[in-house]
């Protein structure tokens, strides 16, 4: 994960060349990410890239004063979330605030290391269950697996307590471990003694 | 809630620094209970350590082609913006937008066009297709010929493929099944082989770490030679298969007196295990070996795994081993092994590297 290596950037030391190229490591780093995000509210992609291209506009726009900002991409992500939901409340889609429709995307394994220590088959239903999650709780997981944000950071986000976000994540992960329940059999077996 | 739904809740809590002090109580209760050994759980670390990506997250590519566009809009953007709480000159500002972007859309095409004329004339241009390791892919050529690239290989053209003849270079292994065209024959370049078709499928296996290059035929008919000696030819014949030595390669020797070491053997139903002949099991995701030495084996592994491997047990290296993995992560595959010669491993998880040692 990034950790915060892009925060207290300093744009007012240089030529307009240094400060594009300054710029062009945040939008690199936060584009794909926003774009999953706002794509969570609006559902359209062309809406989405339009919103992210603004919110990032604005940020060029205020560079003189991002050194500022104490953390760059939490503060992306509450920018992007407030223009989708404005843009849903003008289009008349959605009440302000509310986020129980947040969309997430699919999730897959990304290629890590992991990997080598499970099998296709279960890594196959690990990525079933983690889809088949309420979409607040896959969201959550996202930002907080995917994006790398704190939990303080997501509870900030989507205004919900961290006490909120830790009993999704803990929902998330106990559901990841069913999925391979069976791998440990003296425990099934034992149960089932147990239960007849 | 049952025990067993209360156990996994109680390890999830765990796992993110939860627990409570009787919460770790009630799971050491419940491990005892139904003697399960904690210290053997790591298999569920490793399934909370995975990293998960959305599926439709843009590529670095998208991203970079939406910074490229962005950036001409920021050469335009003094004339442009209006601040955004202006909100009824808002259809102005989009407007100028839409001429923004069809202007962009113009420069791309005629960009496109651009690249498309030049690449043309631009014959020396190569192009690559590679694999890492623990990775596979399948390209389909121009022509319609198909490649099946096996992990940690590499091949290369330029823009004159399909012109007078459809000439690859190939480092590592692939399976090739070559479109039939006559007029132009289809010609790899690996370090120690050429091999020149008109159409039909095979094998080739050319890795600079391994001592043998290995052409297998499968169908059609294949004519291989080789660049140490080129007036040197060899005509294979459907299920047959040519292994060179290259061990006197390294050896520098004078060209009168190089000959080639090579062996030339039938893939015989024999040698199939699953219905499927070893040379290109890979192409289905099998990795299938007979008697290979440990040494040669390990190579294998390493490329189809991503794993690095130290062997410390001299003995083991001219072991021979005989199998085939299909789904098996690797450590299950390195425990399949271990049945037949008794040794240890020890995984580091920072280097990536399992170091393979004698048992005690």
């Amino acid at each position: 994960m990034s950790d915060n290596h892009l925060d207290n950037i300093d744009f007012n030391a240089g030529s307009h060349q240094d400060e594009e190229e300054l710029f062009k490591t945040i939008y690199l780093e936060f584009y794909p990410s926003l774009i999953v995000f706002a794509k969570g509210f609006l559902k359209e992609i062309a809406t989405a890239e339009d919103i992210v291209e603004d919110v990032l506009l604005k940020l060029w726009h205020n560079r003189s004063a991002i050194y500022a900002i104490k953390n760059l991409k939490l503060y992306l992500f509450v920018a992007t979330k407030n223009a989708c939901l404005n843009h849903l409340a003008k289009n008349k889609r959605m009440d302000y605030e509310s986020l129980e429709d947040l969309e997430v995307a699919i999730l897959k394994v990304s290629h890590s290391p992991e990997e080598a220590f499970i099998s296709n088959e279960q890594l196959h239903k690990i990525q079933e269950e983690i889809n088949k999650l309420p979409t607040k709780c896959r969201a959550i997981f996202m930002l907080i697996k995917e994006e790398g944000l704190k939990y303080s950071e997501v509870a900030e986000l989507l205004n919900l307590s961290v006490k909120t976000i830790e009993a999704q994540m803990s929902i998330a992960l106990k559901r990841l471990s069913e999925a391979i329940q069976h791998d440990f059999p003296s425990f099934v077996v034992k149960k089932q003694n147990k239960s007849s | 809630m049952t025990d067993r739904d209360r156990f996994f809740e109680l390890l999830a809590k765990k796992k993110l620094n939860n627990c409570t002090l009787s919460d770790i109580a009630e799971i050491n209760r419940l491990a005892k209970e139904y003697d399960i050994d904690l210290d053997n759980l790591s298999q569920l670390d490793h399934i909370f350590n995975l990293q998960f990506v959305a599926a439709e997250r843009p590529s670095v590519t998208s991203a970079e082609n939406s910074w490229l566009k962005f950036k001409e809009k920021l050469k335009e953007d003094k004339q442009i913006y209006i601040p955004a709480d202006t909100d009824d000159k808002k259809p102005k500002y989009r407007i100028m937008r839409y001429y923004m972007a069809a202007s962009v859309a113009v420069i791309f095409v005629l960009l496109g066009i651009y690249v498309f004329v030049f690449q043309n004339h631009d014959a020396d241009k190569l192009n690559i297709i590679s694999t890492q390791y623990g990775s596979k892919s399948k390209v389909e050529m121009p022509d319609g010929t198909q490649i099946w690239l096996n992990a940690g290989s590499k091949i290369t053209y330029d823009n004159q493929y399909g012109k007078k003849t459809r000439s690859i270079s190939l480092e590592g292994e692939a399976f090739f099944d070559v479109h039939h065209d006559p007029k132009h024959p289809f010609i790899i370049h690996t370090k120690n082989l050429t091999l020149k078709v008109l159409g039909t499928a095979f094998n080739v296996r050319d890795f600079k770490e391994e001592n043998n290059s290995i052409a297998t035929l499968i169908r059609g008919s294949l004519e291989v030679s080789f660049p140490s000696k080129p007036e040197q030819k060899i005509i294979l014949k459907p299920k047959e298969k040519l292994v060179i030595s290259n061990k006197n390669a390294t050896r520098k020797v004078t060209a009168d007196k190089e000959h080639i070491e090579m062996a030339l053997s039938h893939v015989n139903d024999v040698a199939t295990i699953d219905h499927m002949i070893e040379e290109i099991a890979w192409t289905e995701n099998k990795l299938i070996f007979r008697s290979k030495t440990f040494e040669e084996l390990v190579l294998d592994l390493e490329r189809w795994y991503n794993i690095k491997i130290e062997i410390q047990d001299e003995a083991i290296k001219s072991k021979k081993f005989t199998g085939a993995f299909k789904n098996e992560t690797f450590f299950e595959a390195l425990d399949a092994l271990k049945e037949t010669y008794a040794f240890d491993y020890k995984f580091n998880k920072a280097t990536n590297t399992v170091t393979i040692k004698t048992q005690l």
